[in-house]
């Protein structure tokens, strides 16, 4: 027979070469069972290494594979054998249960069946339960005095008297046995099987089978099941089929080693004890390498690995398809795919690019969270919560549909500070939108009509990747549905969402790639049967290698401890046979590990490496990943004012003419407080006019709520005036003013988001808003009981503006240069009383009253420098400039305080805390006003003043640019 | 009689873990598999994982050649030799690592975890519920939920609860938005003292009108006072009018004791001692000028004395009942919010199938209290006949009633367990830890005739110096401390008040009593320093804390040229905002002039290094904001002056930078600009990689730590949540305070971290920067009380609980016994806080103070601090220095692992070497996918199990038998199903190489082959190519004159391939 020269350095490659050689190439009757399918892939290409000439192939088939077809009986899939479950459940379970919440524990009980048939447990003796002592001492006589001893322990808790949880317990406990048999007799009828039924079923007929005596190979197996046990043992009796088992006496030869424990049972095994060669290997004493790296957390890890890849791709000989990187955590693919460095050109990954990452993902739990929260009403329909809808409206594979209207849309959403959104409002042409903002009667009609009209759209475009996606949804959400049939109809819409979900995460398309060359990137159980010289493992910690065992069982522990069924010591040997099997034939192996418990991320080092180096006589050398941390500090940002800094602060000047994207502008007491606070802060919103664009603010932010005082006031006075056709306002006037509040309100929410005519009825106050309007109510209530006592006056003037003439040209001429700064402002409210006159403004926020000096009044270094008082010398400085004919008795600023209304002795004078008096007649400090006023514009336009950063940090807390400055 | 339990009491660094561990091996040593039946409990993921290390490695190194300092101890106690002690310990250690899933050392929750998942089909609950770790996340949501509902109908009341509570914000000053509020509030409803009372409140406030009318009454009985008082202030007042008398006729006018009317007239309380005086004396009232005046004198004698002593009187009777409604008021809302967020708060629980970590000991006790205990080791799987419990005194009352049963089991059966504590290192309070169990209460609890109860009183962690200083210093603090409360709970009025409180105080500080501890006999006297400043606020730096921060730059200097490493320097505070403020301060300092180019500044800290001061972070964060929305300028500027600043490291002034953010362009990568629609498309994870990459964020090794770290964040995000932008950001906004790098403790750096973190740990030199915390609440703060209303007065009683802010003015009501108790607990929860951090330092302890202003108050730590220093022989009180001793030069310290920094930091791109297999579809619909390719492969399989006719039979039932019918019967078919071949089917083929075909089916005998194919599409020209293909490789295997067909099911056509 012809075969090629090649290094055995596998198990697989041995196994081909021992095959071979047995059968002298003529294999088409010879059948290689193996753990899974994967190792088969890797089987034909050892053979294809060997042969020179085309091979009729052996038969390459997982157990699984083997053993159904050993059986006439049809695999289901778990989601229609939990059905089929459900079904013969509720004849048993008096209480209503749906199967929303019967679900999980359906998954739970067919995995328990699982394993009892897997293992060949005897149901009926499993299922005992006992009542009195007599039971508990005669009814496990079928067990050994050891597990008769511990199944005893158990049931003895239950005597004299059974506790209520013990009752609860017992309640499903004796179901368990009549649904277990109900359950097997309906789906045999069928025809039909669950996995673990199938292998029961073969295990109990194999005397009955006829088999074939061709030659039948065993290769890889470890923990086997009894029902695979017997299967296997009856083939070795029967027709002679070899076992090729992959052991090493490393831990073959300790007991200790639960790596080896079903290896040393099956040993000991009668018929299979023939299938062990004389000598076993003991290749877990040839020369390696062992590495460890402990990083903290998990991207580092794949850092790391990068760069002993990039040292590896370099050395000679080097072949990438040698090297393996496995991956005990799935969602370590994307970091480990980022790492592989460019000199390793092929790859192949056999876990295939998870779909829960896809923007179709993405997509699909947008459209569902919209449906999610979606309200109704019988006068206005449907309704969306803005959140969501914006999502969705945003995502890259709608927005391509629609790109104006839907930019647009969101503007107005932002803009109006829309909460609810009305389906009937929402206008936009692609059909796609009609379907989404429907109200779904059947989840799955709606994903589906939903990815059709995605894929209609995008199959256009060259974008095969996303249609791709998006049918491989369409092909998982198709088949779901059909496996539901009319079964769906009785299921909520949120349990099939749940149900989508879970589905969705779990799916994956494959990667193309070198199936069997390049470097190999594999989780830890495809690893099975494989043999790489360089292995990386990344997430060496517990819970990873060895995984955190599986989720619960309604049998308890000791039960299924005497009835030998898998516990959790199983689990463990079964990773730890995974590990050392990988390291058998390996020659460099890297651990990588997380050091720290943080987030969720396990830090403890696995046993395994514990066990590798506490046992073994390799040195494992320990290093920690720990770079350097020296970043450095914001630097200060300073603004020279070169010309085209101070061009930018033309427009604020008289007889500036505008041109484009700057028109003529001016100052409000806003803009000069905020250049006392920080220059550099005014030079980005009044010069640079950096904004940002609305975000929807779900409630009012502070600024909000005093808009709408502001407006609120405004507008019950206007209607009076108009009402009335006056100006004074006489103290009986207050009770129809106070009639108006509601109203007027509510109008000046309407005003402040910009609400249409046409939507003005549907509109109204939502969430956290309705308190503040509540209190906002409480405030203007208060303010027009002191108006009542204060009446009757004239009102001069409400929000005034510079239409009002309240704007100013102030001349200064900052460097020699003539000019003249524009100000202006809006005055909340202007009275008149006997020759006195107020100039008001209302305030909900923490402003000061008082005040030390003018000059205080824009001391940028004074940390409780009164702002608002500032403002209001402001304003009366305009009033007094532009009205100054008249021959008003006094001007006096003031301010209504939300914060002082309630207080007893409410006052809305400001204070001058150095003369310790109520400030009366502002014409008094008018010059020194004026003064700081103009020297604070000239230093506004100095060319050698800069604009530079407050020292006071705490202006940076709600600065808009504090990123800017890393403040 | 068993001793066998017990409590070891300890003060700090006399090796509480080391008696655990001893205690564990003890045990586990004693026969084979013993360590199976021993539970560890500590407190922290943490301290786990570092138990568990530290018992394997002793383990290690009792097994091999070397000796163990507790090997002694082992060999004594268990009564072995040392061969047979080494033996076990190799047998034990082996049976540790390899059944590792035995060796029970776990924190409490995650053993209560363990209970309730294998009850969780009893309890009734979602079986697959899983544990919110994330609290504020779920309050988040459920309050947003319940905002939204405010309008509907029903939550009228809700509505009016909220309002009051916006109100009070408003009136206190502050923004009326209460979402933070409501949601700080909210945590109240996880706390055990809530819990305790949570049947009860949830059972009131669903009763409307008993609300409405307890309002009511509080109401009536607040104005009805008030009203009282006016009136009779007025009637005075009133009187003075009529009569023509005026103020300044009065002593002092009204300063004096006549004002005392004006200021209950507006409601102000308060009356002084001087105003109390004049209550019987009328020479209080009258001038020297007009003494005699009998106008004045009558008036007062008939009229106004009178009425200023029934006045007085009248307030002194009712100001407790008075006061106690002001403060029921005042947080009287809370109820109806706690309730309504209760319930959203189980609707959450039920609609996600989530427990919030807090509810874990609420269904245990369910659990427990209705158990056996044998009966839940079955359950769970594991059984324990020791406890060995840590950090005893940070366990909460809940915690404890549910290990109680399990304990005394054990304890009962004879069995050893124990708990080790230490009541003056109780810093979780709160947390619900209860110092108060460990003190009085386990004795009481498992059998005081099973207790032995021990005291661990040698330090074996600090210098002589340092223990001495600490056991003289907090001797006398805590009775410092306990006069200044005693003689402050004098001016409670109640006798009965002030009698429990000041059996409170001795009992609070008794906790201090055995604080004194020795000296081990091997250390040398003499070693060890301290060093304490007072900082006056004269200095010249903006403030104290300034000039702290550099003396403690300064004392970092001095320690390194005393061959201190920098991992040797632990700083600590009470706050983690202090850490961050230290930690800038030492990066902003290595980087200016005054940096000693010999020394180092580098510091590490989980708790201060946020990933957002690092500008690749800040420039990855900001462009991804942008990406998002391309319309705001200010994170395009954000991310436009990092790149340039930071990471192209540009010298150009900010004018320009500023200047020319439209054509932002020309300034960055190409590719980028390209790219920029495809980026959007990619996962969240993979976006960040290629910003990474294309941006060349991966050249700049100072901020590699950061950058891992920020993807590390993202990572988190991604594989939890979904992982598109927009919901990222909003995460990102949420966490963004929080997220610092995280480094492994071997890093040679200084270590910043706050106080409590520092519990159980040790450092050679401990510096405490800001010695400033307060000792009481923090007044801003909502902390609330929960106090009993039975025992009070009408109507109170009518409320079993009540929530109360905790204000100065609850020392005026009923519960001012709560309150002292309170108080006093905050007073020691900040002495211990003192005491952990004091005990924390090997060689060197340096703290900073203000300069005390009124030390007597006892207000802040440093106050007490300077108290005890006071008149000490190293206070030098010119200076405000004190120091007990030259700092000593460093010993050596050991390295830990080997520790590399990457030098390169990957970020390569995939997609050119793999990509996803498209399988492609021309059309969407449900046929498409379900039916038509499984009905082709569906024929297709049932032909590969018929070899001959008669296999037809197992067809019988299926759909598709008419159609294998049809191509059975066939002419040109019919005669290959005959008996007559030898049929294989399916059959593969391997080619040289790893080419590989599977052939549909071939029929032989010894002169000819067929090589048949079926095909179920339409007719192409490559199947020709295939079967002339399979042709050739059958005559290569030597197979005898062999020919191909092709046979196409739709129409049954066959094909002859030549
Ligand atoms: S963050 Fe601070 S320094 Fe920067 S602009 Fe805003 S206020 Fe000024």
């Amino acid at each position: 027979m012809d075969r090629s020269e090649n290094t055995v350095d596998s198990f697989i490659a041995e196994l081909a070469d021992q095959i071979l050689s047995e059968h002298d190439g003529r294999l088409q009757d010879v059948t290689v069972v193996f753990p899974n399918r994967r190792a088969g892939l890797f089987f034909r290409k050892a053979l294809a290494q060997q042969i020179t000439k085309p091979l009729w192939m052996p038969e390459v088939i997982s157990m699984e594979d083997f053993v159904t077809r050993l059986s006439p009986l049809q695999k289901i899939e778990k989601l229609e054998a939990i059905f089929a479950l459900f079904e013969v459940y509720k004849i048993h379970q008096k209480r209503e249960e749906s199967f929303d919440q019967f679900f999980f524990w359906g998954e739970m009980i067919l995995r328990d069946f699982e394993e009892i048939d897997q293992y060949l447990v005897n149901t009926e003796q499993l299922f005992t339960s006992i009542k009195t002592q007599k039971e508990l001492d005669e009814e496990f006589y079928f067990l050994d005095e050891e597990d008769k001893a511990i199944i005893q322990k158990f049931w003895a808790t239950f005597l004299p008297k059974t506790t209520k949880s013990q009752e609860a317990f017992l309640e499903t406990w004796k179901l368990l046995k009549p649904i277990y048999d109900d359950f097997q007799a309906a789906l045999i009828a069928r025809g039909e099987a669950y996995g673990g039924l199938i292998y029961r079923e073969v295990a109990r007929e194999l005397p009955s089978l006829e088999v074939s005596k061709k030659p039948l190979y065993f290769a890889g197996f470890n923990a086997l099941t009894f029902a695979e046990e017997k299967i296997i043992k009856h083939f070795v009796f029967e027709t002679n089929a070899k076992v090729i088992w992959d052991v090493d006496r490393y831990y073959f030869d300790n007991e200790k080693q639960e790596a080896g424990f079903f290896l040393r049972e099956y040993a000991k095994e009668q018929t299979l004890q023939r299938t062990f060669p004389e000598e076993l290997p003991y290749r877990l004493k040839s020369p390696k390498e062992f590495k460890a790296t402990g990083v903290s957390l998990e991207v580092g890890q794949t850092k790391a690995l990068a760069e002993e890849l990039e040292k590896l791709a370099h050395e000679p000989g080097f072949e990438p398809e040698k090297t393996v990187i496995v991956l005990p955590m799935e969602h370590m693919l994307f970091p480990t795919l980022h790492a592989i460095p460019d000199s390793i050109d092929r790859i192949n990954i056999t876990m295939g690019y998870p779909l829960k990452d896809t923007p179709v993902f993405s997509l699909l739990e947008s459209v569902l969270m919209l449906q999610h929260m979606r309200r109704e009403s019988i006068v206005n329909g449907v309704s969306f919560y803005y959140k969501p809808l914006v999502e969705l409206l945003e995502h890259p594979l709608v927005f391509a549909m629609e790109e104006k209207a839907i930019q647009s849309l969101i503007a107005e959403i932002k803009k109006r500070n829309l909460i609810t959104l009305y389906a009937d409002d929402l206008n936009l042409e692609h059909p796609i939108f009609k379907h989404i903002f429907h109200k779904p009667d059947d989840a799955f009609e709606y994903l589906l009509g939903l990815l059709k009209q995605l894929y209609d759209y995008w199959k256009d475009q060259e974008h095969d990747l996303e249609q791709e996606f998006i049918s491989r949804f369409y092909e998982h959400i198709a088949q779901l549905k059909k496996m539901m049939g009319d079964r769906a109809e009785e299921l909520s819409y949120d349990f099939l969402i749940k149900l989508f979900r879970r589905l969705a995460r779990t799916l994956k398309i494959p990667f193309t790639g070198e199936p069997l060359g390049g470097l190999q990137i594999m989780g830890i159980l495809e690893t099975r049967n494989l043999d790489f010289e360089n292995v990386f493992v990344l997430n060496m910690n517990e819970d990873s290698w060895p995984a955190a065992p599986r989720s619960g069982s309604f049998i308890p522990y000791n039960i299924r401890k005497a009835f030998d069924l898998p516990v959790h010591d199983h689990h463990d040997a079964i990773y730890a046979y995974l590990f050392y099997r990988l390291l058998q034939r390996a020659k460099r192996v890297h651990f990588y590990y997380n050091t720290v418990s943080e987030f969720n991320v396990n830090g403890e080092i696995s046993r395994l490496v514990q066990q590798l180096e506490v046992e073994s006589d390799y040195t494992l050398e320990k290093r920690i990943l720990a770079s350097p941390i020296k970043t450095v500090p914001p630097k200060a940002i300073t603004i020279e004012k070169t010309p085209a800094v101070l061009d930018g602060l033309e427009r604020y000047l008289e007889g500036y003419q505008g041109r484009k994207g700057a028109s003529p502008s001016s100052f409000t007491p806003s803009a000069i407080n905020t250049y006392l606070d920080c220059r550099l802060k005014f030079y980005f919103k009044y010069v640079a006019r950096l904004y940002e664009p609305d975000a929807v603010q779900e409630e009012m932010d502070p600024m909000v709520f005093g808009n709408i005082l502001h407006d609120t006031m405004e507008l019950l006075y206007k209607q009076f005036k108009e009402r009335n056709k006056t100006d004074i306002v006489q103290p009986q006037d207050m009770f129809w003013i106070k009639e108006g509040v509601d109203g007027a309100m509510n109008q000046a929410f309407v005003k402040h988001y910009g609400i249409s005519k046409k939507k003005e009825k549907k509109f109204k106050l939502e969430g956290r808003s309705l308190i503040a309007a509540d209190v906002l109510k409480k405030f203007i209530y208060k303010i027009l009981d002191y108006d009542r006592a204060y009446a009757p006056f004239k009102i001069l003037g409400l929000e005034a503006t510079s239409r009002d003439g309240y704007s100013l040209s102030v001349p200064i001429s900052p460097g020699g240069r003539e000019v003249a700064v524009r100000i202006r402002g809006i005055i909340d409210r202007i009275d008149l009383k006997q020759g006195k006159v107020r100039v008001i403004d209302y305030k909900t926020g923490r402003d000061e009253k008082n005040f030390k000096s003018v000059e205080s009044l824009v001391d940028r270094n004074d940390k409780r420098r009164a702002k608002a008082a500032f403002q209001v010398f402001f304003y009366s400085h305009l009033f007094e400039k532009n009205f100054s004919k008249e021959p008003y008795e006094t001007i006096e600023p003031g301010l209504f305080n939300s914060r002082d209304l309630f207080s007893d002795d409410f006052e809305w004078k400001l204070y001058d805390k150095s003369h310790k008096t109520n400030v009366g007649e502002f014409r008094r400090y008018q010059p020194d006003f004026e003064t700081v006023l103009v020297e604070l514009l000239i230093e506004m336009y100095a060319p050698e003043v800069p604009f530079d950063q407050t020292e006071d940090t705490k202006k940076c807390g709600y600065c808009t640019y504090k990123d800017i400055c890393g403040r | 009689m068993s001793e066998s339990f017990h409590i070891y009491r300890s003060g700090a660094g006399s090796g509480k873990t080391y008696t655990l561990a001893r205690s564990f091996l003890l045990l586990a040593l004693s026969r084979p598999n013993a360590f199976r039946n021993i539970l560890g409990v500590t407190f922290t993921n943490k301290a786990t994982e570092e138990m568990k290390s530290r018992i394997v490695s002793i383990l290690k190194v009792i097994a091999s050649d070397e000796q163990h300092p507790m090997e002694d101890y082992l060999m004594e106690n268990l009564g072995i030799t040392r061969p047979l002690l080494k033996h076990r310990a190799k047998d034990t250690l082996s049976d540790v690592l390899h059944q590792y899933g035995r060796f029970s050392i776990v924190t409490i929750d995650s053993f209560f975890h363990k209970v309730i998942r294998s009850f969780a089909r009893e309890m009734g609950l979602q079986g697959t519920f899983t544990i919110d770790l994330d609290i504020n996340k779920a309050l988040d949501l459920v309050i947003d939920q319940m905002m939204l509902e405010i309008g509907e109908p029903e939550q009228k009341l809700l509505r009016k609860w909220l309002t009051d509570f916006a109100e009070q914000k408003v009136e206190e000053g502050k923004s009326w938005d209460f979402r933070e509020d409501v949601k700080s509030l909210s945590k109240e409803i996880l706390k055990d003292d809530f819990k305790e009372h949570a049947d009860e409140v949830l059972k009131l406030s669903g009763d409307k009108q008993f609300f409405t009318r307890m309002r009511k009454e509080l109401n009536t009985e607040r104005y009805t006072f008030e009203k009282m008082v006016v009136r009779m202030c007025r009637e005075v007042l009133n009187y003075l009018d009529n009569t023509g008398l005026s103020v300044g006729d009065f002593s002092r006018g009204a300063g004096g004791p006549l004002g005392l009317f004006f200021k209950l007239e507006k409601l102000d309380f308060d009356i002084s001692d001087a105003r109390r005086a004049a209550r019987n004396d009328i020479s209080k009232w009258l001038t020297k000028a007009n003494q005699k005046d009998a106008r004045l004198v009558e008036a007062l004698e008939s009229f106004i004395l009178p009425k200023y002593d029934a006045l007085i009187d009248f307030i002194d009777r009712k100001s407790l009942h008075y006061n106690s409604v002001i403060e029921v008021q005042r947080y009287f809302f809370t109820f109806g919010i706690l309730a309504q967020v209760n319930k959203y708060v189980q609707k959450y629980r039920d609609e996600n199938d989530v427990m919030l970590i807090a509810d874990l000991p609420d269904f245990l006790h369910q659990i427990i209290n209705d158990s056996d205990t044998p009966y839940i080791y079955e359950k769970v799987g594991s059984t324990y006949s020791h406890y060995l419990i840590d950090e005893f005194q940070d366990t909460s009352a809940f915690q404890w009633e549910n290990f109680m049963p399990l304990v005394k089991n054990t304890a009962d059966a004879g069995d050893f367990s124990m708990v080790v504590g230490d009541v003056k290192q109780s810093i979780y309070r709160f947390r619900g830890g209860d110092w108060e169990l460990l003190q009085n209460r386990i004795p009481q609890d498992i059998g005081e005739h099973h207790v032995f109860a021990t005291t661990l009183d040698v330090n074996w962690r600090s210098d002589p110096n340092i223990i001495h200083f600490n056991n003289a210093f907090f001797e006398s603090a805590s009775k410092n401390a306990a006069e200044y409360f005693i003689s402050q709970s004098d001016e409670i009025a109640d006798e009965g008040i002030r009698s429990e409180v000041s059996s409170l105080v001795q009992n609070v500080f008794a906790t201090f009593d055995d604080v004194a501890q020795k000296i081990p006999e091997h250390k040398a006297e003499g070693h060890g320093a301290i060093r304490v400043e007072f900082i006056a606020d004269d200095v010249e730096a903006d403030s104290w804390t300034e000039e702290a921060v550099a003396r403690t730059i300064a004392q970092v200097e001095n320690l390194q040229r005393k061959g201190y490493e920098l991992r040797d320097i632990a700083i600590l505070t009470r706050y983690t905002g202090e850490g961050k403020r230290i930690a800038d301060a030492f990066i902003a300092y290595r980087n200016s002039p005054k940096a000693d180019p010999d020394l180092r500044y580098e510091v590490v800290s989980s708790e201060a290094l946020y990933l957002t001061s690092s500008h690749l972070v800040r420039f990855l964060v900001s462009l991804i904001k942008w990406l998002n929305d391309e319309n705001n300028t200010i994170v395009l500027t954000e991310w436009l002056y990092e790149y340039h600043r930071y990471i192209k490291k540009s010298e150009q002034p900010e004018s320009d930078l500023f200047t020319s953010v439209e054509n932002w362009e020309s300034q960055v990568p190409k590719e980028f600009e390209k790219q920029r629609e495809f980026l959007k498309s990619l996962p969240l994870y993979e976006l960040v990689e290629h910003l990474i990459r294309l941006f060349d964020l991966n050249k700049l090794p100072e901020e590699f730590t950061y950058l891992q770290g920020f993807q590390d964040a993202v990572l988190d995000y991604a594989k939890n949540e979904r992982g598109d932008i927009p919901s990222f950001l909003e995460w990102w906004e949420e966490v963004r305070k929080d997220r610092a790098i995280q480094i492994s403790d071997d890093n040679n750096a200084i270590k910043i971290l706050t106080i409590h973190k520092a519990k159980g740990l040790e450092f050679p030199v401990v510096i405490l920067p800001f010695l400033s915390w307060s000792f009481d609440h923090d007044s801003v703060k909502d902390n609330i009380l929960w106090c009993k209303g039975a025992g009070t007065a009408k109507p109170f009683n009518e409320l079993p609980v009540i929530p109360l802010k905790y204000v100065s003015n609850l020392a005026n009501t009923y519960w001012a016994a709560d309150y002292y108790q309170e108080r006093l607990k905050a007073y020691l929860d900040n002495l211990n806080l003192l005491y952990v951090a004091f005990t924390r330092p090997v060689d060197v302890l340096i703290g900073f103070g203000n300069q005390p202003k009124k030390p007597q108050e006892l207000k802040y730590a440093y106050d007490l601090v300077y108290n005890q220093l006071k008149g000490l022989p190293g206070f030098d009180e010119s200076e405000g220095i004190y120091q007990n001793a030259e700092i000593p030069q460093a010993k050596q310290s050991n390295v830990g692992t080997v520790e590399y920094g990457l030098q390169h930091y990957q970020a390569s791109s995939w997609r050119s070497k793999v990509s996803v297999q498209i399988k492609g579809s021309a059309e969407l619909s449900e046929t498409v996918f379900v039916e038509a390719t499984q009905h082709g492969t569906r024929i297709h399989d049932m032909l590969s199990r018929i070899k001959y006719k008669s296999d037809l039979e197992q067809f019988a039932d299926v759909p598709e038998r008419v159609e294998l019918t049809r191509v059975l019967e066939d002419p040109e078919v019919a005669s290959w199903f005959d008996e007559t071949w030898e049929v294989a089917t399916e059959v593969p083929i391997l080619l040289p190489g790893g080419d590989f075909k599977r052939i549909d089916r071939i029929n032989s005998n010894a002169s000819e082959t067929v090589v048949i194919d079926f095909k179920t599409g339409t007719k192409r020209k490559k199947d020709e190519h295939q079967v002339r293909e399979y042709v050739r490789l059958l005559q290569e295997m030597n197979f005898p004159s062999v020919s191909g067909y092709l046979v196409y099911l739709n129409d049954v056509s066959v094909m002859k391939v030549s």
